[in-house]
């Protein structure tokens, strides 16, 4: 039994109208990236595509889902601020989507951008999108059809330890766990790209189109002499009748598909870890009401009782210690019938926040409750009087006990993140299941003006020892580019393209991101609480 | 737990009781066999009371219910009931000094001295920590008197406004507009 948030907002007053008309705007440039991301792409490149008799990366996973079931793709927006814009979701689709009745991640090359060739984002998205199966023990589909490595950019996508050579180990780990994993070869995997449909314990090929090979005839003339032509070296008859690598061959893509639906609906269920349940039921108040609540500026607080009454089950929050460390909202709910324990900032966390945080942290993780974050957070309180009284000390218990609390934990880019308060709501260093970002979300080292206005002031120093006297428009000419750049690599646009969360969401999609997050999540059994030493 | 209902200024505690036999309700201390069945159009039901049917139509919006029974239309209010006894038990809103929740600077003032304000209404704006937070009235009452102008800088503890309580009349004036959603509804 819970209560009800009772809303204070004033769907009338000027604030709700202006905050309004400012998110809606954020959120139709969002839409309007997003599309462009998944449907633009220049005519000549769809016509080889069609030329080749293939589909569409989206009418491929359209054909692969359930129909009217949801798709929960992740990082849409990958890449978007690098390599000129080129690589499009970082050429390749990844998603959490079900298949014969079974929640399965997706990771569709996307050969309509320079042939499915990998960027270094693209890796990373990769690595990320099997990071996530592993946590969460989905099994996965991949679409095959990569050209392999985009070769001016090889250094920094091949060698390290989340490089190209992580999305073989982690195929390899998901298979020892009994997570299966199929692959659908609708292009040639060469080199390194072979290892997907070869790591993985089903595959299928496709006639004509698909191919499988450590070198491509290219290299195997360079290297041999051998002159032989690519179905000859590796085509779906020499893998499925003679070489073993690949399990079923198919004339069509579409056969491709059904035959993997078939493959999955062999594939076993698993149990789901126990968490308290009820039935689930939309929240009393509109989720679109939330575009009135997130200020168009960024220094304005608002609450954030007002966020978690449009996101969970009937608005019920059962908040705890209401009266103590105001600044951070703790509290029970369902989302989608699913119990959780929300954190969500309501201003500057000082000690009494830190200190309510790691306790409710403690006691979710003891009764075994999922732990939603939602941000909006300048940082910790700073000043003589906090740093006398230990707020390095309890913002440390609160970071160490949510490092180290086994359930899982889901984190909404909701406004700001700034600073340590990042760490201690879960930021992408501490391994949280998911995290997703709103499009006004910013994000850095400590607010976009401070920063630039740091960093101008250092600059204008610098010259100024060097015996420059500098006029006014000198420092604004230094100041501008300075605010400009960092102000760009705080919007969530920068973060979402470094893959810093999971992708960017309209608001109003929180509450179904949220609940699929979580049901994936509880396919991994949670482990026992345990913590380090808290500096008390 | 049970939910108090509130019919035409009537309150009735109710407890919902689930049997084997069947579910019955304990209205204000006396048990009462029920059931509720949904029928096949939209929003209606047949409701089974002591063994007598009735078709009924439900319609509900959060809290509220609006049901339509042999011709005529009630508005049926559930209150939690720790709710209420938070309501109840709530001081009525009296003197009280407003004061910094952390060190900062005033932004803007917009209490007026002598003037009358109603819950949640924006009395002054303070930053601190590059976040502006807007202090609002915890409950209709007068402000007695400002400490702080615009442009000011305050450690934390420091006053900003005394509020005094008004007179039963002008609570109540203030209290008709309220601004949560349940109360914003009519039948």
């Amino acid at each position: 039994m819970m209560r009800r948030i009772e809303s204070r907002i004033d769907q009338r007053g000027p604030d709700f109208q202006r905050f309004r008309k400012a998110n809606l705007e954020r959120v139709s440039e969002f839409r309007r990236r997003q599309e462009e991301a998944r449907f633009e792409r220049p005519e000549r490149d769809m016509k080889r595509l069609a030329h080749h008799g293939k589909n569409f990366v989206r009418d491929r996973i359209k054909l692969l889902l359930d129909p009217g079931t949801p798709f929960l793709e992740l990082s849409s927006l990958a890449a978007n601020s690098e390599y000129g814009g080129d690589a499009k979701s970082a050429s390749v689709v990844t998603g959490i989507g079900v298949v014969s009745g079974r929640e399965v991640m997706i990771r569709a090359d996307d050969p309509s951008i320079k042939a499915g060739a990998w960027y270094p984002l693209t890796v990373k998205k990769n690595v990320r999108c099997l990071d996530i199966a592993i946590e969460n023990r989905l099994p996965v589909v991949h679409m095959c059809d990569s050209a392999g490595g985009f070769l001016p950019l090889q250094a920094e996508m091949f060698a390290d330890r989340t490089s190209a050579g992580r999305i073989f180990r982690n195929q390899s780990i998901l298979s020892k766990m009994g997570v299966p994993q199929l692959s659908l070869v609708f292009g040639q995997c060469t080199a390194g790209g072979a290892y997907i449909p070869s790591l993985s314990d089903y595959c299928v090929i496709l006639r004509g189109n698909g191919g499988i090979f450590l070198g491509g005839p290219p290299l195997v003339k360079a290297a041999t002499g051998e002159i032989v032509d690519a179905d000859t070296l590796g085509g779906a008859d020499v893998h499925t009748q003679i070489s073993g690598v690949a399990d079923y061959p198919a004339n069509s893509e579409e056969e491709a598909i059904l035959l993997g639906r078939e493959i999955v609906s062999n594939w076993n269920r698993t149990d789901k870890a126990q968490i308290e349940r009820r039935d689930p039921e939309p929240p009393v108040y509109d989720p679109a009401e939330l575009y009135g609540i997130v200020p168009n500026d960024i220094k304005i607080q608002f609450d954030m009782r007002e966020v978690i009454a449009r996101i969970v089950d009937g608005s019920y929050f059962h908040e705890y210690q209401p009266d103590y460390g105001k600044t951070l909202i703790c509290g029970y709910a369902y989302i989608w019938g699913q119990k959780v324990g929300i954190l969500g900032n309501n201003g500057v966390l000082f000690n009494d926040s830190s200190l309510k945080g790691a306790h409710f942290i403690e006691l979710c993780d003891k009764n075994r409750t999922p732990l939603v974050f939602l941000q909006n957070i300048t940082g910790f309180m700073v000043g003589r009087e906090y740093e006398a009284r230990g707020i390095c000390k309890d913002g440390a218990k609160f970071i160490m006990t949510q490092s180290g609390a086994s359930v899982p934990k889901f984190t909404v880019m909701v406004n700001g993140s700034f600073g340590a308060g990042n760490y201690g709501l879960c930021g992408r260093a501490y391994d949280g299941r998911f995290i997703f970002s709103w499009p006004n979300h910013q994000i850095g080292i400590m607010g976009a003006e401070q920063a630039a206005n740091t960093l101008a002031e250092v600059k204008v120093r610098q010259l100024e020892r060097a015996g420059e006297t500098l006029s006014d428009e000198d420092i604004e000419a230094i100041r501008q580019p300075v605010i400009e750049s960092y102000a760009r690599e705080s919007s969530a646009y920068y973060a979402t393209s470094h893959l810093w969360d999971d992708g960017i969401i309209d608001p109003v999609d929180t509450r179904n991101a949220l609940g699929l997050a979580i049901s994936v999540s509880l396919n991994t059994p949670i482990e026992e609480p345990s913590y380090g030493v808290l500096r008390l | 737990m049970g939910y108090d209902f509130e019919l035409t200024n009537e309150t009735s505690l109710v407890h919902p009781v689930h049997h084997q036999a069947g579910d019955t309700l304990a209205i204000n201390g006396q048990s009462i066999r029920a059931a509720l069945t949904p029928g096949l159009a939209t929003a209606e039901y047949f409701l089974d009371i002591d063994g007598e049917r009735e078709r009924v139509f439900i319609a509900t919006r959060a809290d509220t219910h609006y049901i339509h029974w042999r011709g005529r239309a009630y508005r049926v209010d559930a209150i939690n009931a720790l709710e209420r006894a938070r309501r109840a038990a709530e001081p009525s809103g009296g003197a009280e000094i407003l004061s910094a929740p952390m060190p900062g600077t005033v932004v803007e003032v917009v209490a007026l001295e002598g003037s009358t304000v109603e819950t949640g209404a924006l009395l002054l704006t303070i930053e601190s920590m590059k976040l502006q937070t807007k202090i609002t009235a915890p409950h209709p009452a007068r402000v007695a008197e400002v400490y702080v102008l615009a442009g000011a800088t305050f450690d934390q503890g420091a006053p900003f406004i005394r509020l005094e309580a008004i007179d039963d009349d002008v609570m109540e004036a203030a209290q008709a507009t309220p601004n949560t959603r349940n109360g914003a509804d009519s039948p």
